[in-house]
């Protein structure tokens, strides 16, 4: 009976031991996560996120989403979904049919169904998400930039980005994936800055990037390489910019794991669009992400986001590995969400692979009124260093700045040596 | 009968008032207004070396110079027919104190010709103003603009000889400050692929306004170092009068000084024709960019042509009393080509750029100025024989060669968190004919001679930035060097960012003493603390 009354309280024990630490461990809608109670989000975010929440750098409101977020990434349009319709070789994507590079004419993502045993799973998450990140059609974004100390706001830039995702198009007689034009508004001595960028599906093609500086009036030649230095002069490089970015060809992609992480979004419900000539518009209508320079009462750092919503999703874990020994970053490790393959964490380690910096992309969903029109976006990001301290925020889409989205007439020579002189002061 | 100058309003005009198209304004942040303002406070380094007037000593402030600038941008929506416009406008002012509330002997400067100051201590202008109108592969500018074509930078140009420069104000100006606008008519046509040639574009423009760029007065900071005006004319006319010194010239033949007359007037072309004009055909061939131009320009610097006037001649009409020295501008023809090219696999821009000019108009004092020939039997009486010839323009087919190299690396011994952005440039200037004694129409001082110039030169600069405090000290050094003279400049500076505020200290060192190239300004090294403010 003594033996049976031991086993009872060990086993007593045990349980209540595992159901405290699971309890501990997980987290429900309406919990608030902060320095007192960061024990209940380990090993849901990144190490380095998790540090932040232990300093008090970062308070987590944890909500669901309040709607079904299937129709916003299943395809933009309604389309049958073409298993197996192409191959992956040493990183570079193809139609089996066709022989032709990247994702010609997907109008769904090329792997809706991925295997976590499968060894080619990181690399296709990475085309997975081009894909969706390309799912709003051409857009034109708005978006601004901030510069942050942790006590302070140091500098602002504003710059818009138009981008013309060629791959949606038939006739593509270059076989570009996609060129964008980015034009620097503010500050007043960066202003007029432009730059315009051809990316093509063939690797072998090199990417060709342009500037126009207004202080030699002149567009100059620009090298393509140098996508992991930093941009601007802030902590963010070319590569940066919507998470784990780059040319595919120049990593090694493993999947680490696969678990539930806390996921950062704008909102936990969608954004409402307008109709706007043959596209979409935001309108000032939706919550601004409010950053701490912006909140008196906050007392964590400048740059951190005090009003994202974090919601517990099923996430792949990859790590990627520079190939390029002139690539500033050494391994890169991205947590995709495992539904529509974007990255809401990037953590990044330099040469040596030590420990650098990491970022949070926040995704937003969108949608025109009941039509088939939805769709989702990295619209934010801040990457905070912390060795320096120091951080940079993107933030895409904002209440004051309109972005348009799938606009169908966007001029496609607009984006031609001849058509970027209209941009040019 | 409308002058050239205001042909561009004019077509502005005529586009704004037919078809009573409306202008809607600020749909959708359509209007953009920024201005910044920046105050130049400027210390001399070096003491004179001679013939630098006035004489500034090391320490002394020699620019105090307060700049604003206004930038609107008017997105215009709903016009008709598929047309996107933009409306661009640049007021803009300065003002150097340093001739009112300076020195004293910039203030006397001043005084001793207060009209010539006064214009020039200070301007307020619409700089820039131009409307763009776009449809499918076409894009048209009108307007006062800027236009720099070629691949070649850094100060040294072969094809970017558009808009005039003016270097009166300023040593080491931003290059844009110095760009004079001219109204013109600009367009661009994208023409898309065509077999191997892809992106292909021709552009045009036609300038017909004529702004020249103005010449820094005697005594100004940053004017040419030269010998006080009676010294000049004393040094000028001294040939004619070996046996007589020149100050008793009015003893001798009973002339009073004050009526020598002396005028520089500016002669600059007048017809469309002589306009500045041009057009460009630009491709890509692979990771090849090229581009052809052909244009028509007006030399950056005037060549003086000096003339006599025997109206009311002395001596009963032998000795002219009115001396002409006319600063000529002749336009002139220039056929060039420009490539570019990135290599991956040093992942660096390669740039070359060369120009060929027909009939450049170029300084051969000997011809353009002539003075009567001189020997050491000549007497007085010999005067009213003397035959005064009108000087000429000399022309000559020049060669521009040019090279860049344009690389981002990292050396993280001095910067381990950026990067490090260097431009790299070499020109050549090869004159076809070389019998040509090329000089420049100002007097080395130590000498008595022209400064000369040569058939051929050869200049190379760098630029070298960097960023550190995560983008908010930018550290940035331009250098050149002179092969003939043998002549280096070197202007380091660093910038920093506190909010709407840029915090400048730039360097200029000019080292060697020759009096060529850039080396002329060598007793002008100064230091600049630079403050500017932004509007936005």
């Amino acid at each position: 009976m003594a033996i049976f009354i031991k086993k009872f309280r060990i086993t007593v024990a045990v349980i209540l031991a595992f159901t405290a630490a699971t309890a501990w461990a997980d987290v429900v809608p309406g919990d608030v996560i902060n320095k007192d109670n960061w024990q209940k989000i380990e090993g849901m975010v990144p190490d380095p996120v998790l540090n932040w929440v232990k300093k008090g750098d970062l308070v987590m409101n944890v909500t669901e989403l309040k709607f079904d977020p299937k129709p916003y990434y299943k395809g933009w349009k309604t389309a049958t979904h073409e298993p197996d319709k192409f191959n992956i070789e040493k990183n570079v994507i193809k139609e089996k049919k066709t022989g032709k590079y990247g994702l010609w004419s997907s109008q769904t993502p090329p792997f809706a169904d991925l295997d976590a045993n499968d060894p080619m799973l990181g690399s296709k998450l990475q085309f997975n998400k081009k894909f969706y990140m390309n799912s709003t059609g051409n857009i034109t974004v708005n978006f601004v930039g901030y510069l942050t100390a942790r006590s302070r706001l140091e500098t602002v830039f504003e710059a818009k980005q138009m981008s013309y995702a060629s791959f949606h198009l038939g006739d593509n007689p270059n076989d570009f994936s996609d060129k964008r034009i980015i034009l620097v508004k503010k500050p007043f001595d960066m202003s007029g800055t432009a730059i315009m960028i051809w990316v093509y599906n063939n690797p072998e093609n090199e990417d060709k990037s342009f500037m126009y500086l207004p202080a030699i009036r002149r567009v100059r030649r620009m090298s393509s390489g140098g996508q992991s230095d930093p941009f601007l002069g802030s902590d963010v490089s070319m590569d940066d910019i919507g998470g784990l970015m780059g040319d595919y060809r120049k990593f090694d992609y493993k999947l680490l794991e696969v678990k539930e992480a806390l996921f950062p979004f704008r909102s936990d419900v969608p954004i409402e669009l307008k109709k706007e000539g043959e596209g979409y518009a935001t309108t000032s209508d939706f919550k601004d992400i409010i950053f701490g320079f912006k909140d008196k009462d906050f007392k964590g750092p400048a740059w951190m986001p005090t009003n994202i919503s974090w919601v517990k999703r099923k996430v792949f874990v990859v790590e990627a590995i520079a190939k390029d020994r002139r690539y500033n970053y050494k391994k890169q490790i991205a947590w995709f969400d495992a539904e529509f393959n974007i990255d809401g964490y990037k953590i990044i380690y330099d040469r040596g692979e030590k420990y650098w910096k990491s970022m949070i992309n926040w995704i937003g969903f969108y949608k025109y009124q009941d039509t088939n029109f939805r769709t989702l976006f990295v619209d934010g990001q801040v990457m905070v260093d912390d060795r320096k301290d120091h951080a940079t925020i993107l933030n895409s889409l904002s209440p004051n700045n309109e972005t348009l989205m799938d606009v169908k007439d966007m001029n496609p020579k607009d984006f031609s040596s001849g058509g970027f002189v209209k941009f040019c002061r | 009968m409308i002058q050239k100058k205001y042909l561009f309003l004019v077509v502005i005009f005529f586009l704004l008032t037919t078809n009573a198209w409306s202008i809607t304004l600020d749909k959708g942040k359509s209007v953009d207004f920024s201005a910044r303002f920046i105050t130049t406070n400027s210390f001399r380094t070096v003491d004179p070396k001679g013939y630098t007037y006035p004489a500034m000593e090391a320490g002394s402030l020699v620019q105090q110079r307060n700049f604003l600038q206004m930038v609107l941008d008017i997105e215009l929506d709903d016009l008709p027919n598929g047309w996107g416009g933009k409306c661009h406008l640049v007021p803009q002012g300065f003002y150097d104190s340093i001739y009112d509330s300076g020195p004293k002997e910039y203030q006397d400067v001043k005084d001793s010709d207060i009209r010539a100051f006064e214009e020039f201590e200070k301007d307020f202008d619409l700089r820039e103003g131009y409307l763009d109108l776009y449809k499918g592969s076409l894009f048209l500018r009108m307007g006062r603009q800027n236009l720099s074509w070629g691949e070649i930078d850094g100060g040294l140009t072969i094809m970017d000889r558009t808009n005039p420069m003016d270097a009166s104000k300023g040593l080491m100006l931003e290059t844009d400050e110095m760009r004079m606008p001219i109204g013109m008519i600009r367009g661009v046509y994208d023409m898309g692929d065509a077999g191997i040639f892809s992106a292909l574009s021709v552009e045009a423009y036609f300038a017909p306004e004529d702004i020249i760029a103005p010449i820094a007065p005697y005594g100004s900071q940053y004017g040419f170092p030269m010998l006080a005006v009676d010294e000049m004319i004393n040094d000028a006319l001294a040939p004619l009068l070996p046996v007589v010194d020149f100050l008793n010239f009015v003893n001798v033949l009973d002339v009073d000084m004050n009526e020598l007359e002396f005028a520089m007037p500016e002669v600059v072309p007048d017809a469309l024709k002589d306009s500045r004009m041009g057009i460009k055909l630009g491709w890509m061939m692979g990771e090849l960019g090229v581009s052809l131009m052909h244009m028509q320009a007006w030399p950056a610097q005037p060549t003086a042509i000096l003339r006599y006037d025997m109206t009311d001649a002395l001596m009963g009409g032998s000795i002219p009393k009115k001396f002409n020295i006319e600063q000529t501008y002749e336009a002139y023809q220039i056929t060039g080509m420009g490539l570019n090219y990135y290599e991956p696999h040093l992942d660096c821009v390669f740039r070359a750029e060369v120009g060929w000019a027909w009939d450049e108009p170029v300084s051969v004092p000997d011809i353009n100025q002539p003075l009567p020939v001189i020997d050491d039997s000549f007497t007085i009486n010999e005067l009213s024989n003397m035959d005064f010839e009108d000087g000429k323009m000399v022309y000559d087919d020049v060669l521009r060669v040019g090279l860049g190299v344009d690389k981002n690396f990292w050396a993280r011994f001095i910067n381990p968190s950026a990067n490090f952005t260097m431009f790299f440039n070499w020109v050549g200037e090869f004159h076809q004919d070389r019998d040509l004694n090329y000089e420049l129409p100002i007097t080395d001082p130590s000498t008595g001679e022209n400064i000369k110039n040569y058939p051929e030169e050869h200049y190379f600069t760098l630029i070298l930035q960097t960023q550190y405090l995560s983008g908010l000290l930018t550290a940035r050094v331009l250098s050149a060097y002179d092969v003939r003279g043998e002549n280096i400049l070197a202007v380091p500076q660093v910038e920093y960012i506190f909010n709407n505020f840029r915090f400048r200290v730039q360097y200029t060192y000019i080292g060697g003493d020759s009096l060529h190239g850039f080396g002329i300004f060598r007793d002008r090294d100064q230091i600049a603390f630079v403050i500017s403010y932004f509007f936005e």
